[in-house]
């Protein structure tokens, strides 16, 4: 069995190395939809099933086609393919099962195609040498991570949205301040590996 | 239905068959395009990795012992693969060994850890050479520091860079631990997760070594003579 | 719009990052040095002015239908390139950027390019309005890089500027430093733009 256990795991990708406050990955839909809580949480939600989803299929594609046969330089290509389907996919899905959240993400629903989170942690699972079982967990982490900064940032933002901002601050400067400040508060969690 | 029969399963066929064959044919391209660069990369490619390589292995193999990066064995320790490379003396013989490990339990996951070991005739007596960080992605200004000074072998240079805590030695459990996990090895301020990982891949390297010693000099031997297992 | 208009538009009033707002990740990630920073942005460039230039000598073959996934292809197509590229010739570099090398694939920047310029304009128009926004994106990540690089560690291009007693602001090349920097910078450009509105 790999030496990293499960938990630790998940709890390194969703508080110690969270995917957007410390990969910096995910950063433009995390500014564009975290306005509301409920779309928030819509989109966290979409990203998580897209990303397992994306690692169920890019790993064995990385494992069973493009290394043994020396085709790894294939591999951005046939990765952001497998993406971009799978957003289509769940874009056909989501219509016809739960249309209103599909008005509700709007354009933000075909953007997860370039949402550099999804691709990034696909190609993390392979970098860091994660078996199938830890890649599924660890993607499936990472975009809870993901979902938790979108909710906390959404909850911020609708308080932020009534205050008053100097005006060169309002919008995506002022989210970026709390960003920052956020990232600065999961800093904290450096010791929880211990 | 106000369209004659005949004409309308053609329209309707070439308009799916299009999109699928200008995809097929830009996927096609592509594929080609990139096979051709690919080769023309190929050489550069692998001398720059080959010369990143040599340069660990040397770092941390004893002064004055001889290696060929190209002449690899390989083992395995807690399903995790390390890449082996012999240091050879004057006559031909293997005296140390540099190890390629790693391990995911660095502050930011992935350290990629050389680290060398020597004597190998003795393995009472089996000691840490030098450690390499080859990649990290630790936090800058605190567990990055595990780099520090690294591309120097002057320990008198680097004072107590992070390297030099690993010289010499021994391959102790009771050594090779963390200070504040009951061993020996002074954590870096603030990084102690990235000490910590590091000297985890380290002990473990170092002790599979030893169990093994027999084994990986035979692999060892045999890869000079015929090249990469 | 004249090829110097398109070009220029790029670089300041419709900069990517400090004005349109795209390609985010990269830029905070990249720019702990400002030798990152470029290294990163002329890549991105090349990948930009090209797919631009490709997409538009294609845009009367490709389908409506699969105008995303063709677009995707022929990014990835040049991303592939610039990798193995560096990987030979510029290894540290390769080294630095890591993981975001691949990633320039989904820069919102790029797609939005193609999507919105090349898949409608000639192919000169394309190139240029690629090689602008590519050198505005530069611009910006250079900007950031270089400040971040200053402030949190006390080095330009990987030349140590001040003496012993210099204490870096660390916070600058960690990630609040990043997006805070990053926010005060597109603040300071929207201050520019409006007095030049108004002035």
């Amino acid at each position: 069995m790999a030496e990293t256990n499960l938990v630790m795991i998940v709890v390194a990708a969703i508080l110690i190395n969270n995917v957007i406050f410390s990969r910096f990955l995910g950063i433009c839909p995390y500014l564009g939809v975290s306005k509301k809580l409920s779309t928030a949480f819509g989109m966290g939600m979409a990203v998580v099933f897209v990303m397992t989803l994306a690692t169920a299929l890019t790993w064995p594609i990385q494992k069973l086609i493009l290394e043994p046969f020396d085709m790894g330089y294939l591999q951005t290509i046939s990765f952001i393919l497998v993406i971009a389907s799978l957003v289509q996919l769940v874009e056909i899905i989501l219509k016809k099962t739960v249309p209103t959240l599909y008005q509700a993400l709007g354009i933000y629903l075909p953007l997860i195609t370039t949402n550099c989170a999804v691709l990034g942690v696909a190609i993390i699972n392979i970098n860091e040498k994660l078996s199938y079982l830890q890649a599924l967990i660890f993607s499936m982490a990472s975009a809870l991570g993901f979902t938790l900064a979108l909710i906390i940032f959404a909850g911020i933002r609708e308080r932020l949205a009534i205050r008053k901002v100097p005006s060169v601050f309002a919008g995506i400067p002022i989210a970026l301040i709390v960003a920052g400040l956020l990232a600065m508060a999961f800093m904290g969690f450096a010791g929880l590996g211990n | 239905m106000s369209a004659p029969i005949h004409t309308q399963p053609k329209e309707s066929f070439t308009s799916l068959l299009k999109p699928i064959i200008v995809i097929v044919i830009i996927s096609a391209s592509a594929a080609a395009l990139l096979a051709v660069v690919k080769e023309a990369t190929r050489d550069a490619i692998a001398a720059a990795e080959l010369a990143e390589t040599e340069k660990g292995v040397k770092l941390v193999l004893p002064v004055g012992v001889d290696v060929d990066v190209t002449k690899t064995a390989s083992t395995t320790v807690n399903g995790k693969e390390l890449t082996l490379y012999a240091g050879t003396d004057a006559d031909g013989r293997i005296t140390s060994v540099a190890v390629k490990t790693f391990s995911q339990k660095g502050y930011s996951g992935f350290v990629g850890v050389m680290v060398g070991f020597a004597p190998l005739d003795d393995p009472a007596a089996l000691k840490v050479t030098r450690t390499y960080i080859l990649s990290h992605a630790e936090t800058p200004g605190l567990g990055a520091k595990i780099t520090s000074c690294q591309e120097v072998n002057d320990a008198a240079e680097c004072g107590s860079a992070f390297w030099t805590r690993f010289k010499d030695r021994p391959v102790d459990a009771a050594v090779l631990k963390v200070d504040k996990d009951g061993g020996e090895i002074q954590a870096l301020t603030s990084a102690t997760i990235s000490t910590r990982a590091v000297t985890g891949a380290v002990l473990e390297a170092g002790e599979h070594v030893k169990t093994n010693r027999e084994a990986i000099l035979a692999d060892l031997e045999a890869a000079l003579k015929g090249g990469s297992k | 719009m004249s090829a110097w208009k398109e070009f220029a538009k790029g670089f300041w009033n419709q900069n990517p990052v400090l004005r349109l707002l795209l390609g985010l990740c990269p830029v905070l990630a990249v720019t702990t040095s400002a030798t990152d920073a470029i290294g990163m942005g002329l890549s991105a460039t090349f990948v930009l002015t090209m797919s631009n230039l490709v997409v538009s000598l294609m845009r009367k073959g490709i389908p409506d239908r699969v105008r995303l996934p063709a677009f995707i292809v022929i990014i990835a197509t040049f991303v592939t390139i610039v990798d193995m590229v560096l990987k030979a010739y510029m290894f540290d570099l390769h080294k630095s950027l890591g993981l975001f090398i691949p990633l320039i694939v989904v820069n919102c920047i790029i797609l939005g390019r193609a999507e919105a310029f090349a898949s409608k304009n000639t192919a000169l128009m394309s190139m240029v309005d690629g090689l602008g926004m590519g050198l505005g994106f530069t611009l910006a990540l250079f900007i950031l890089g270089t400040i971040r690089e200053i402030l949190g560690n006390g080095t330009f291009f990987g030349m140590t500027l001040f003496g012993e007693g210099f204490d870096p602001v660390l916070v600058f090349v960690l990630p609040p430093g990043a997006f805070i920097g990053l926010g005060f910078l597109i603040a300071g450009m929207n201050y520019l733009e409006r007095r030049k509105a108004n002035g």
